[in-house]
């Protein structure tokens, strides 16, 4: 192996070639007959030299792949492979490049087998690139890569194969699917279970956002009067402010999963994962808010921040991984996120099981901080996850908070 | 997810599916292109037009009716039974036949085979399986042909094989994408329909991926100037290859070609007895028969053309004989043993050596310039035989098997490149040991039988004419004059048309009494004939010979070609000692031998063809080069690739097995037990027919052997597989190389610590752990076992470790090299 360039080897039909070869070879030294050795020499000849072509295909020739960094489940990819071709004589025909596609969702492969993909590329002209492209469907969020690539061909007459490995490794990942989050989240995670709505003060002029001019009213402050434009249209005009939101928001993803679970686990999870991780976008869309997220999976984290799109696509990012655990972690992620909770942020669990306490069945009513094992160190602390929200991924009316872009929520 | 029903897929599918509709005609036609070439190539050899005419029809009609229309497309089952069927029948055939026959059957079944294949349903597999059939017909093909336009033949075959390859595998390429394609699509639409569950929706098969042919560059653009001509480039470089290959593949044995002929072989009128209708066909026949090429024994020159007429002489015929109905038979004696000759005398003028190239021939007869000799390049076992005045050589197999013979011989009877008409007698004699140089009294008298009234006419005439010229002591002016009145063209005249003589024939007359008489019209040898009964009619013992004369000198190559129309017959007289001529031509007789002097009655041919200069010359070209194919191509053995200085091939070495210590004692055991045991097994076997308990002995021990062979070839296929990719077993044992765990192993190696086979990477770490425990090295074991967790993880995980971790890992490696430094050796 020179440069990931492997020596030919009969293909199928190769093999048959050279059985018949070596068939003409028996009789003509069993005979002497000196046609046959004519014969021989005459397929021996093509074999030598499709070695040849293919070794020369193959030799410099150079690989690239253009995939975006990531992607929806679900959404269709399109990548594009490109060849060069280094030889300034010798053009490169009929390749294929193989490249492989391995499902990593944080924790190896996930006993998910690599899957080869097949590209064709009719030719690549001497010092010339080709460009081909292929589609692929990532169904399952998490994080895949992509590559090596293996260019082989058997050209011109498919009866050796050669091939060069190409390392050209890149990671995607694959993003959680996203849905819409209903009304009734948001009146959720503005309000607040017991009336933050009404505890949000307003908040200075400053705080507010320009929105635009309109006639003055009254009960309009002189304060809002704009002067310069009331004089140029000869009317009083007033400015509207549009009062900015504080929507922040802890978020504690609760993944639990059994030691051998089963497809309605494994689709809850992913349910809680959707959930969040729209949740999140919707966040990062409105913005100027805090944001703490806290995982309760396999791997305990919590990351807390201002919800800028860079922020938000890295707990994204951190989603598309994420895999469920025994719930041990359960405690110490929401250690995390009391540490971490962002003021006066409404909190939210999103569970893959039913709260375990059989008097908190409904919506509004809160989780006690008992739940998470004495993860609150102080009264304040305790008071919060007092008020936190537990949504269970497997409860009836689920869609009353999210809903898939097609439509309700399909029990799981 | 793939549709493949959108409008722009199914357009571009469709386009795709038209261009290889195109793609796959031009294959059809080519696969079709091949069968019929191959076996025409079969007929070639056989001498008949059988195979080729069928397999034109058949595949015509297949293309027809299966592959344009589709209204017959055999199912693979039914072919399955046809081509079983046809074996036994066929196969029972097979074993009463000779191998010429039997290859014959052997090109009937393949053309059988690829008839029925012709009514399949295309796919690459049946492709392949056209062109393999075709190529064993071409196997098949070498057997037969032996010409060089088989070689021209075999080019243009190869060049069609390798395009239809190649087509073979564009058109497998695009099946195997649109199948890919279809399954994508089939898998797209069955998940589509299970994507109501949303299950499946989220957890489905994760990575659907595929290419769509529409995604394809512009196919039309491959096949570019670029392409074809590197294509014509492979060809060309395969047939300077060939040649390379076919002169460096050490011969083994000393025989070279055998081509299994199966038409009959050409007749060169060389038996004990010619008719003259026999003559007339041999005269009609323009078949190449041999050449031959002069050169001067002492320097090995060779000579340019010869100045006057050449006469290569096959044998004499001493008796004249006609049946009842009125053909005339000449017949020479019954064949005797015949001696070997001796070689020249020093004292020879002019030395001249002839090598003769005879072509294959049932009949062991061979030419030569008279009175021939012997010398380097004569085979030893040549014979000449007194009587009959024929040179033979010994009937072996090889003269069925259509071989052609090479032989050289040497004479004195050329003078400045002129042949002599004196010859001297020269037999060497088996019993006594000792060369004869003149006939003895029995012999003489055979020369000079002669009915005078079955030639009352001839012999007046003759008589006449010796009266009339006034020769009567000189013999040779008595032949002369003979011969000369004969030759008049103004009396007799030249023709093969021996229906214009039988009409003016008078039956009851001796034909050549007729033809001296009468109608004066005939073929040489009714001028012969007449020539020797003339001679013997006045007392001079005379025979008639018959061989070749005259034939076509090739300056490209500097020698003679003699075909079935340059056969001769003329007569020759013989001189006692004292009438031997002094002179020139005195030097080559004996002194006190007899000499035979060799006279030619037969005037020139009115109606001979004169072809044009262009096309003889062509034709000499042609001829030319099937010297050359012959002489390094079919006649190449051991023997000649050691003259040609190629190289000592094994054959020269035969018998170094035999000498070898103990491989010796071995292999002439298994020679002997082969010869002595299996041999006549299977020659019983064959004789008593297939369905016999030695056919099942026979049919079990083939079995066993292929399928050992089988199982050896994939073995040998799995280990070079694995040898080479890594993957197979040595991969299972070593693994793909891990850069970071050899060098581990190498530092540790340099100190002492190897890990024994039987022991995992594992335990081998332990092992050293131990032995860096008692140093006090706990940070080294710690890094060792990083390392071996991380070999574990990339090994056997399939783990690809980051740039972080791999750059902790050379740490460790670098830790572990540090710590073993340290330690005392």
């Amino acid at each position: 192996m020179l440069n990931g360039l492997r020596i030919p080897m009969p293909t199928r039909e190769g093999l048959y070639f050279v059985s018949v070869l070596l068939f003409v070879m028996g009789g003509a030294v069993a005979r002497e007959l000196n046609l046959l050795i004519v014969l021989a020499g005459m397929m021996i000849g093509p074999l030598v030299f499709h070695a040849r072509m293919v070794l020369l295909a193959l030799r410099r020739l150079s690989v690239s792949r253009r995939l975006p960094r990531r992607i929806q489940a679900g959404e269709s990819l399109h990548v594009r492979i490109g060849i060069a071709n280094g030889r300034r004589q010798l053009g490169a025909w009929l390749l294929r490049a193989r490249d492989r596609i391995t499902y990593r969702n944080g924790q190896g492969d996930g006993g998910i087998p690599p899957t080869a993909v097949d590209v064709a590329v009719p030719l690549v002209e001497p010092a010339g690139e080709t460009w081909v492209s292929y589609r692929a469907h990532l169904t399952r969020r998490g994080l895949y890569e992509f590559g090596p690539i293996t260019v082989s061909t058997r050209f011109p007459l498919g009866l050796l194969e050669c091939s060069r490995r190409f390392d050209a490794r890149q990671e995607l990942i694959v993003c959680p699917r996203l849905g819409r989050m209903t009304a009734e989240w948001d009146r959720l995670t503005q309000g607040g279970p017991t009336g933050t709505q009404a505890a949000l003060a307003r908040q200075g002029l400053t705080e507010d956002e320009f929105h635009g001019l309109r006639e003055w009213r009254p009960g309009d402050s002189r304060r809002w009067v704009h002067w310069r434009t009331s004089a140029r249209l000869s009317t009083l005009s007033v400015k509207q402010f549009e009062r900015k939101r504080h929507r922040s928001l802890a978020l504690l993803l609760d993944l639990r999963m059994p030691a051998r679970p089963t497809e309605t686990d494994r689709v809850r999870l992913e349910l809680v994962v959707s959930i969040a991780a729209t949740a999140l976008t919707d966040i990062a869309r409105q913005g100027l808010a805090r944001v703490t997220l806290a995982i309760a999976g396999a791997r305990p984290g919590c990351w807390s921040g201002a919800a800028s799109p860079r922020f938000v696509d890295e707990l994204i990012d951190r989603l598309a991984a994420v895999e469920g655990g025994s719930g041990a972690t359960l405690a110490e992620a929401a250690r995390m996120l009391v540490e971490r909770w962002p003021g006066g942020a409404p909190g939210v669990v999103l569970s893959t099981r039913p709260m375990p306490a059989d008097a908190f069945g409904s919506v509004n009513r809160s989780a006690p901080a008992e739940l998470f094992g004495g993860a609150a160190g102080t009264a304040v602390e305790a008071r919060r996850l007092d008020r936190v929200t537990w949504i269970d991924a497997g409860r009836r009316d689920l869609d009353r908070f999210f809903q898939w872009s097609h439509g309700p929520v399909d029990r799981a | 997810m793939p549709n493949g029903g959108t409008g722009s897929n199914m357009e571009s599918t469709m386009h795709q599916r038209t261009e290889t509709d195109g793609l796959e005609r031009m294959l059809q036609l080519l696969t079709i292109g091949l069968a019929v070439l191959s076996a025409f190539l079969v007929d070639w050899g056989r001498g008949r037009a059988a195979f080729s005419p069928a397999l034109l029809v058949t595949s015509l009609t297949a293309f027809y009716v299966t592959d344009t229309r589709r209204w017959i497309q055999l199912p693979r089952a039914v072919v399955g039974i046809l081509t079983l069927g046809v074996v036994f029948p066929m196969a029972q055939g097979f074993l009463r036949y000779d191998t010429a026959a039997q290859l014959t059957e052997i090109g009937r079944l393949l053309t059988v085979w690829i008839s029925v294949f012709f009514f399949q349903a295309k796919s690459p597999r049946i492709y392949g399986s056209l062109i393999v059939l075709s190529l064993l017909m071409v196997v098949v093909a070498s057997i037969l042909n032996d010409g060089l336009v088989f070689a021209l033949l075999l080019i243009v075959f190869q060049f069609g094989g390798l395009l239809s390859l190649i087509l073979l595998y564009v058109h497998s390429g695009q099946i195997a994408l649109r199948s890919r394609f279809a399954a994508a699509v089939g898998a797209g639409r069955a998940g589509a329909d299970r994507a109501s569950r949303l299950a499946d929706r989220l957890l489905g098969k994760p990575i659907l991926a595929y290419q769509e042919p529409s995604s394809l560059p512009d196919r039309g653009r491959m096949w570019d100037r670029g392409l074809i001509v590197h294509l014509l480039g492979m060809v060309c470089a395969t047939i300077v290859f060939t040649a390379a290959f076919f002169f460096a593949v050490p011969r083994i044995g000393a025989g070279g070609w055998r081509a299994m002929r199966e038409r009959p072989h050409p007749s060169v009128g060389l038996g004990s007895a010619i008719e003259f209708r026999q003559f007339e066909k041999i005269l009609s026949n323009d078949e190449l028969v041999l050449r031959l090429a002069f050169s001067d024994a002492r320097t090995g020159a060779p000579l340019p053309a010869m100045l006057g007429p050449v006469y290569l002489q096959g044998r004499a015929l001493p008796f004249y004989d006609v049946d009842a109905r009125g053909h005339v038979t000449w017949r020479s004696y019954s064949h005797g043993e015949g001696a070997a000759f001796s070689e020249l005398p020093r004292s020879t003028a002019e030395p001249v050596r002839t090598d003769f190239l005879f072509e294959p021939t049932g009949d062991p007869s061979l030419v030569f310039i008279s009175a021939p000799a012997s010398g380097p390049g004569t085979p030893g076992d040549l014979r000449y035989d007194r009587h009959s005045g024929r040179l033979v050589r010994p009937r072996s197999d090889d003269l069925s098997m259509g071989t052609p013979y090479r032989y050289s011989l040497y004479s004195d009877g050329f003078r400045s490149r002129s042949q002599m008409p004196v010859m001297p007698v020269r037999n060497h004699n088996r019993r006594t040991g000792e060369t004869e140089y003149q006939l003895g009294p029995q012999e003489k008298a055979g020369l000079l039988e002669f009915d005078r009234a079955r030639f009352p006419r001839l012999a007046q005439t003759a008589r006449a004419l010796i009266e009339e010229g006034r020769t009567e002591t000189n013999r040779i002016f008595k032949g002369r004059a003979l011969q000369n009145h004969l030759k008049d063209a103004r009396v007799f005249h030249y023709t093969l048309d021996l229906e214009s003589i039988e009409a003016v024939r008078h039956p009851e007359l001796d034909p050549i009494e007729d033809f001296v008489a009468n109608h004066h019209t005939g073929h040489c040898a009714y001028f012969a004939s007449a020539l020797a009964m003339m001679l013997r009619s006045v007392g001079i013992p005379a025979r008639v010979v018959i061989g070749f004369l005259d034939g076509e000198y090739n300056g490209l190559g500097n020698y003679y070609q003699f075909r079935q129309n340059d056969a001769h017959a003329w007569v020759e007289m013989y001189l006692e000692p004292d009438q031997v001529p002094e002179g020139p031509t005195a030097a080559a007789v004996s002194p006190g031998g007899a000499a035979w002097y060799r006279l030619d009655p037969t005037p020139p041919a009115d109606d001979a063809l004169v072809g044009a200069e262009g096309a003889r010359n062509i034709d000499k070209l042609l001829d030319f080069a099937q010297l050359l194919w012959k002489d390094y191509v079919l006649d190449m053995n051991a023997a000649r690739q050691n003259a040609s200085g190629i190289f000592s091939p094994p054959g020269e070495r035969a018998g170094l097995l035999e000498r070898t210590p103990f491989l010796g004692p071995v292999w002439s055991a298994m020679r002997s037990w082969w010869k002595e045991r299996i041999v006549p097994f299977l020659a019983a076997w064959r004789r008593e027919g297939f369905w016999n308990w030695r056919g099942g002995v026979v049919a079990s021990v083939l079995a066993a052997l292929v399928f050992a062979l089988a199982a050896a070839a994939r073995f040998a296929a799995r280990s070079g597989r694995a040898f080479w990719s890594g993957d197979g077993r040595r991969g299972r044992a070593a693994g793909p190389r891990i850069e970071f765990y050899e060098r581990l192993e190498r530092i540790l190696r340099h100190h002492g610590w190897v890990r024994r086979p039987t022991q995992t990477q594992r335990e081998f770490a332990r092992e050293a752990s131990a032995a860096f425990h008692e140093g006090h090295g706990d940070a080294s074991v710690d890094a060792l076992r990083r390392i071996i967790d991380a070999f574990y993880r990339v090994r056997f995980g399939g783990a690809t470790l980051s740039d972080t971790e791999s750059r902790e890992i050379d740490g460790a490696v670098d830790s572990v090299r540090a710590h073993v430094a340290s330690r005392p050796r």
